[in-house]
């Protein structure tokens, strides 16, 4: 198959599940995760009308970033080390992993520079592995609060990124924890503070999150096949 | 940079002179296609248009894999400049230009038949030429060299000492803008196959 005819496909399944849940397929944006990928991936993608692509490196992203001038949108998703955010500024559209309030004040401080403003999601790490980024559920919504004095920061949401399981029902609970933080949050009432984003569900369970709520599903393997690592981008 | 045969869909010996010098690999197939500017048509969007109806075309009755299709036209405010009907229209295109700036607008597109994906993308430099008198004119017009060229002129023929000053791509000029291209064929040829 080819990237555009697995973007119809996946496209397919986003709308079946989004009605499964009695929800609008619209209220889905897919954010193809192009990591690993030439750039001539992600233009074959654009051209089959894919807008958003997530990356998770900043190396990476600045690169095919350089090679695609097509009008696409970025989002960072992996994690994000404060000495590097200033190679993105301005570049990505929505970082969905900010964890703590030292990158949230260099993201700030980067976007000030340019006069912006950057939307972000702050990543929850719901299961608490120890492999994995994010803040507790208990830290998160001091964390906002704490995003939220920052001028050139806005919050849209929240991201999460459960435990691999092969069984994506075994996922459900993470996400539907997600949900429910993120209305606990939402009910604070927070300046600036937005809670409309959630960012869940990946190639193997992205159909169980949009039933518990997800508004990004981050899909790579599904779109662009096994990951690759080739030497150029 | 070789993983597919590469087609020029363009009869025009100044692109395919660029190719060569950037040490690109490829054939020529010359395609026919219409040229009129449509209705309403913007000069990006006329340009980009026939790039791809020219690849498109190319792939039609050529073998390869890459096809590259590209058109260049004069912009004068805002107004596309094509090729001169006759002597009179080549007059009037020059007297235009003259002594002010004027865009090179080229539309380029990469078709690659075995994904089928099309990208297209374009192109813009400012050409600034010196105040023209009429004798010159007439001269290079004797020529013959404005006759098949957007604008009345080629800046690497005839008309070398009309141009005081580009601002962008010295090859777009020409005819194909070399960095943009070979850009976009690398990204594409390093798809996976």
């Amino acid at each position: 198959m080819t990237i555009a005819e697995r973007l119809e496909h996946i496209r397919a399944r986003i709308a079946s599940a989004a009605a499964t849940a009695g929800r609008d397929p619209a209220s889905v944006r897919l954010v193809a995760v192009s990591k690993t990928r030439p750039a001539g991936d992600v233009l074959a993608a654009f051209q089959a009308g894919q807008i958003v692509f997530g990356e998770n490196y900043v190396q990476e992203l600045s690169t095919k970033a350089a090679l695609v001038r097509e009008p696409v949108e970025w989002h960072f998703i992996g994690h994000l080390q404060s000495n590097k955010v200033k190679q993105i500024a301005g570049v990505v559209t929505l970082v969905h992993s900010v964890d703590r309030l030292s990158l949230a004040e260099e993201i700030d401080r980067q976007w000030g520079r340019l006069g912006r403003r950057c939307d972000v999601l702050v990543q929850v790490n719901i299961a608490g592995e120890a492999t994995k980024s994010g803040t507790t559920e208990e830290g998160a919504l001091q964390l906002i609060r704490a995003i939220s004095r920052l001028p050139h920061l806005r919050v849209r949401g929240v991201m999460t990124m459960p435990p691999f399981f092969d069984d994506p029902e075994a996922a459900r609970p993470y996400f539907a924890e997600l949900r429910r933080l993120s209305l606990l949050i939402a009910a604070e009432n927070i300046p600036g503070v937005e809670m409309h984003e959630l960012s869940m569900g990946m190639s193997g369970d992205f159909e169980v999150a949009i039933q518990e709520g997800a508004t990004l599903v981050r899909v790579g393997t599904a779109i662009f096949g096994e990951r690759q690592y080739p030497r150029q981008f | 940079m070789n993983q597919g045969k590469i087609v020029l869909a363009s009869a025009s010996p100044r692109r395919s002179e660029l190719m060569a010098l950037a040490g690109i690999e490829f054939s020529v197939t010359p395609t026919d296609i219409c040229e009129d500017v449509l209705p309403g048509e913007e000069p990006v969007e006329h340009v980009i248009r026939l790039s791809r109806d020219k690849a498109r075309a190319a792939a039609d009755k050529a073998e390869g894999r890459f096809f590259i299709g590209a058109d260049t036209v004069v912009v004068l405010d805002g107004r596309i400049m094509g090729k001169p009907a006759d002597e009179q229209e080549a007059h009037e295109m020059l007297s235009a230009l003259s002594g002010r700036s004027h865009d090179v607008l080229t539309g380029f597109t990469l078709l690659d038949r075995e994904t089928g994906v099309c990208i297209s993308r374009s192109v813009r430099t400012e050409v600034t030429f010196r105040k023209l008198d009429p004798q010159e004119i007439r001269d290079y017009i004797a020529s013959g060299c404005p006759m098949d060229k957007a604008g009345a002129y080629a800046m690497q023929g005839g008309a070398v000492h009309f141009v005081r000053s580009i601002r962008g791509s010295y090859t777009n000029v020409i005819g194909l803008p070399m960095a943009e291209l070979y850009e976009l064929l690398q990204t594409m040829q390093t798809q996976p196959q």
